[in-house]
């Protein structure tokens, strides 16, 4: 009977102890992060049956719990996914921002100098100063362009880096859980106490993985938990992990896919994945990144095929034909590098891009694929299947794709079924563009015909304008620096003329009929000759009268080629002739800028949310000191009355064992 | 609602760092002067200040342009006005030689004169501009437009060529006019036709430049104008042959028309005397003076060699006269030209006025406000961080010792 209360202040000790010792153990963690503060649950022990009454036994320690909210776990965890996504995004993105629209790498400010220069030659032909300055401004722009592509590549591997990394990194947390969830399989085997520690622990580790990418998560009966990543792919199953591992895409070895293996099988989840860094890296890479490479690609060959076809047409301070101003946005090289092999292909085929109208090309990729017996091409930004054609007859065979600018040509042998290409036909010609021209000379200001009244003419017949549309017909090529031949338009009568050849004074056609006094008259058009230059002539010329049309040999005063190499500044010939070129890369500072402001407004409020379930969170399971203080005295305050229970007990002892003497 | 130690210092921390972001935003918007420091922080203004700096480039450039063509027409107008002021001396000196009174010796006088204000409007012709181009040799800038061919003819070596340079979006101004323009582009006579005296002429007749109707007569084939005898004349056709005139009797003064042609001759001429009307061509104010050089050199102080010399000299003066107008019409158009190009700048001013204020708007920083919101940050900065201190030294554990 008496022992019974000595009995009840121990365990009043043991208990409390206990409880002391999961406050001290929250007061150590109180920092610590992902952990939950725990508690003691103190239970009375049954009663004793006595003499008709029910005795009190003392205490028992019930369960050390953590205080923990399943719900808020789990809210915690996309908002862990989606706010370290737009993180990553916002971050690879304000680069971009940076870097295009910036006055010393962008663009805008290389054409305006560019087309300063062209306006300086033009008011001034005959200048090699001003010419040099062309030359280098030339050389300048093309420069511009290969320093952001330059850039971009940069951004690209360090992107691949982060990829990878981030790849391994979730493979290494996924084994981690997998290893803790056999720890707590077998700790939770028996009782009703749960490792808090461990799970507070794995808690932590899934956490990890939300940052680095969406996941799922399923609870076992015994205590483990799955992780799915993606669409329902396993990362971890009970006490088994897979990998995920970032490699080379075989149809674009630049790029960065994302591969989960699951034992000898593997299966690429690149498209299914998000969320996370590898979901904010992806993101930016789809969404801003080959965008970026694309239009810049796109703007340069629009510059340089605008450029080198005006420039072609002119005549240079040598009287010599204009040449190529920049590289030939068709170089065999170029069109090569604009497909890309799978590297599983095992067909022979060898195909190459052909830019046919740049005004036409979009800012996509393509996936070519060789199937049921034909070439399927589909722009992998819409998804949508843009041509598709049986194998070529015979090669190398150049199939036009007019909807898209461009035209596919199979150089040489066949594709096996199943053969897949990456074609990217804008991505490269940023880093491709170089200026062809170094000599001041070899610029071609001037056009290569001149037309001239003849003084002995008496009608009022005059010259309105000279154009010239193609340098490559036998008129131009067959005699350097001439005609062949220069001819002359003798009028038979107001209404009528012949065309003579100037050199044998032989009729090459006439009487011409069809002109129409004091108006423009295209004369070659109206004799059906295609020269490759058109003369208009005006006014009323008398029976009679002679025009002259000759090589403009020494014509170095003349800018006509550069007044009209100085309309491009303004022409609109990209985007479907909606936009020049400067507008055309100013679409795509807004585009990055409008991604970037929309990045960064979803970042803020996803970090806002992200703060309000972390508070949430602590709230519900975070340590608070003053309340763990509180608790302290109060079990301090209960070891003592228990101690001085055993106290009273060995006094009661005492006064009977005195007795007794 | 129940708070953990940690998220105490964690919030009151996060709240600090984000009052400290946003000042440090505002403090580089006042280092920078820029409303916006990355096209994402307000993305269409980006794009409108690209283009409007484009655009505003684009037009600084076209009054650069102007500045040149500016330039290049005011250099041509002072050669014009050089050539019109020894025009005027010439026309005094043709006019002299005119003078009925004058003899061998006087008209030799003048001749040499003429000779030297030829050689001067050639000069004028041939200028050069600061860079070393010929101002008058169309596109062939570096070839010399005019020069003395063997036989004594100044030819016109450049071509036609006549260079433009754009000055707004819309507008091409010239720059230049072509030798043939200014100097060669003159039909002689009265433009129409050109009538001469024959050279072995016995009598005392001398012939009109003439005036010439509107269609539908038409002056076609050069025509003979023959005199019979005094009183008497035919005019034939020279290519046809043909009697275009029959014998019409004639006196001193009368008039003979046809074909829209109509002349008159003073004098007597004599039988066997032939006046000739050709269709004009184009004739360069130097032959017009190698003309009146040659005719003086030609003149024999004879009644018949006079009558002739009426004729030539006639005839020089109206194309003396010509060229003259020509060449006021020329510079008549660099005067229209040097007006386009004053209202072109005009435009461009007000493109770019108007330009820079937009942009402005879309990229200045408003200093004021700016400076204001400075104070506030600071001042909400301050406040948290003091706020922060206070809070965190709340602890019992304080109280248990």
């Amino acid at each position: 009977m008496s022992g019974n209360f000595l009995d009840v202040g121990v365990s009043g000790l043991l208990t409390t102890q206990a409880a002391i010792n999961t406050v001290s153990h929250n007061i150590a963690n109180a920092n610590t992060e992902g952990y939950s503060r725990q508690v003691t649950e103190i239970d009375a022990r049954s009663p004793q049956f006595t003499g008709g009454n029910f005795i009190g036994t003392g205490a028992e320690l019930g369960a050390i719990k953590r205080i923990f909210d399943i719900a808020t776990t789990l809210e915690l965890r996309s908002n862990l996914s989606n706010s370290s996504q737009l993180e990553v995004y916002l971050e690879q993105a304000s680069r971009v921002d940076n870097l295009i629209a910036d006055a010393s790498t962008g663009l805008s400010g290389a054409l305006q100098n560019f087309f300063s220069a062209v306006q300086g030659v033009a008011d001034d032909p005959s200048s090699i100063a001003a010419r040099q300055v062309l030359v280098s401004q030339g050389d300048l722009l093309a420069t511009r362009f290969n320093n952001l592509v330059e850039q971009l590549d940069a951004q690209t591997r360090a992107l691949n880096t982060g990829v990878r990394s981030a790849a391994e990194e979730i493979t290494a947390l996924g084994k981690s859980i997998a290893e803790l969830n056999v720890k707590i399989a077998a700790a939770s085997g028996g009782g009703q106490g749960q490792p808090n520690d461990l799970l507070d622990q794995r808690d932590r580790m899934i956490n990890k993985l939300a940052e680095l990418v969406d996941i799922t998560t399923l609870q076992q009966d015994d205590g483990s938990i799955n992780v799915f990543v993606g669409k329902g792919q396993a990362l971890v199953v009970g006490a088994t992990a897979n990998s995920i591992i970032a490699r080379p895409k075989t149809n674009d070895p630049k790029n960065m896919e994302i591969v989960l293996q699951a034992g000898p099988g593997s299966v690429v989840i690149t498209e299914s994945l998000s969320g996370g860094k590898l979901g904010g890296f992806l993101r930016f890479r789809s969404e801003i990144l080959e965008p970026a490479f694309n239009v810049i690609g796109r703007v340069a060959l629009g510059v340089a095929e605008q450029l080198n076809q005006q420039h072609q047409l002119g005549m240079d301070l040598n009287n010599n034909l204009g040449q190529l101003f920049y590289t030939d946005i068709n170089d065999p090289a170029l069109m090569s590098r604009r497909v890309v092999n799978d590297s599983g292909n095992t067909g022979t085929a060898d195909i190459a891009i052909q830019i046919d109208d740049t005004s036409l090309l979009n800012d996509a990729n393509y996936d070519l694929r060789f199937q049921a017996g034909n070439y399927v091409l589909t722009n992998l930004s819409t998804g949508g299947v843009v041509a598709s054609f049986p194998p070529p007859g015979a090669v190398p065979a150049t199939i036009s794709i007019p909807s898209e600018g461009f035209s596919v040509v199979i150089n040489s042998g066949a594709a096996a079924a199943g053969d897949r290409f990456g074609v990217f036909p804008t991505r490269s010609f940023g880093a491709d563009i170089s200026m062809q021209i170094s000599n001041p000379n070899y610029i071609a200001a001037a056009l290569p015909v001149n037309a001239q009244m003849s003084s002995s003419n008496t009608g009022s017949g005059a010259i309105s304008g000279v154009s010239v549309t193609d340098t490559t017909t036998p008129q131009f090529t067959n005699v350097p620096n001439d005609l062949d031949p220069p001819i002359i338009f003798e009028f038979t009568s107001p209404t009528t003329f012949n065309v003579v050849d100037a050199n044998t004074l032989a009729v090459i056609t006439g009487p011409v009929g069809g002109f129409v006094p004091d108006q423009e008259n295209n004369m070659l058009a109206l004799a059906g000759l295609n020269y490759g230059y058109e003369v208009t002539l005006s006014g009323a010329p008398a029976t009679g009268d002679t025009f002259n049309v000759s090589y403009n040999n020494n014509g170095v005063g003349d800018n006509r080629n550069m007044l009209l190499l100085g309309d491009l500044q303004q022409a609109n010939a990209l985007d479907n002739g909606t936009s020049n070129f400067q507008q055309a890369f100013g679409r795509l500072v807004g585009d990055v800028g409008t991604r970037t402001q929309e990045a960064k407004i979803n970042e803020k409020a996803a970090e806002s949310l992200l703060n309000q379930v972390k508070d949430r969170r602590e709230s519900i399971s975070g340590v608070n000191l003053d309340e763990e203080a509180a608790k302290l005295i109060k079990f301090e305050q209960a070891y003592q009355a228990s101690a001085q229970v055993i106290q009273v007990a060995r006094t009661i002892f005492q006064t009977i064992i005195d007795s007794t003497r | 609602m129940r708070i953990s130690s940690n998220q105490l210092s964690t919030s009151g921390l996060r709240e600090i760092i984000n009052r400290q972001a946003e000042l440090r935003e505002i403090q580089l918007k006042m280092a920078t002067q820029k409303r916006f420091l990355t096209p994402s922080d307000d993305p269409v203004a980006a794009t409108s200040v690209l283009n409007l700096e484009t655009e505003i480039s684009l037009f600084e450039q076209y009054n650069r342009n102007i500045d040149l063509a500016k330039g290049a027409n005011e250099l041509e107008e002072g050669v014009l006005n050089s050539v019109t002021n020894t025009l005027f001396r010439v026309k005094e000196l043709l006019v002299g030689l005119g003078n009925g009174v004058y003899g061998q010796n006087e008209l030799e006088a003048i001749k040499i004169e003429i000779e030297e204000r030829l050689n001067e409007m050639v000069g004028y012709a041939n200028t050069q501009s600061a860079n070393g181009d010929y101002l008058f040799s169309g596109f062939k800038t570096k070839v010399q437009p005019f020069v003395q061919d063997a036989s004594g003819n100044i030819v016109y070596q450049g071509d036609q060529g006549e260079r433009s340079i754009r000055i707004t979006t819309s507008t091409l101004v010239g720059v230049s006019d072509s030798g043939f323009e200014v100097f060669e582009d003159v039909f002689d006579g009265n433009k129409k036709f050109v009538v001469s005296a024959d050279a072995t002429n016995t009598g005392t007749g001398s012939i009109t430049i003439g005036s010439y109707q509107a269609p539908p007569a038409v002056l076609a084939e050069p025509y003979d104008i023959q005199f019979l005898g005094p009183n008497s004349y035919q005019v034939v056709g020279v290519n046809s042959a043909a009697v275009i005139v029959p014998p019409t009797p004639f006196a001193s003064g009368d008039t003979i028309s046809f074909n829209g042609i109509t002349v008159s001759v003073d004098g007597t001429p004599a039988a066997g005397d032939n006046f000739y009307v050709d269709p004009s061509s184009r004739q360069s104010i130097f032959n017009t003076l190698k003309d009146a050089i040659a005719m003086v050199d030609n003149f024999v102080d004879t009644p018949q060699g006079r009558a002739i010399y009426t004729t030539q000299l006639d005839v020089a003066l109206a194309n003396f006269d010509n060229a003259f107008e020509k060449i006021d019409q020329v510079r008549a158009r660099v005067g229209t030209r040097l007006n386009a190009i004053e209202s072109g700048r005009d435009s461009n001013e007000q493109l770019i006025f108007t330009s820079k204020g937009l942009l402005s708007k879309l990229k200045d920083l408003d200093v004021v406000e700016a400076a204001s919101e400075l104070t506030r940050q600071t001042t909400v900065l301050e406040a948290a961080q003091a706020s922060f201190v206070r809070v965190q030294n709340l602890n019992i554990f304080n109280f248990l010792r």
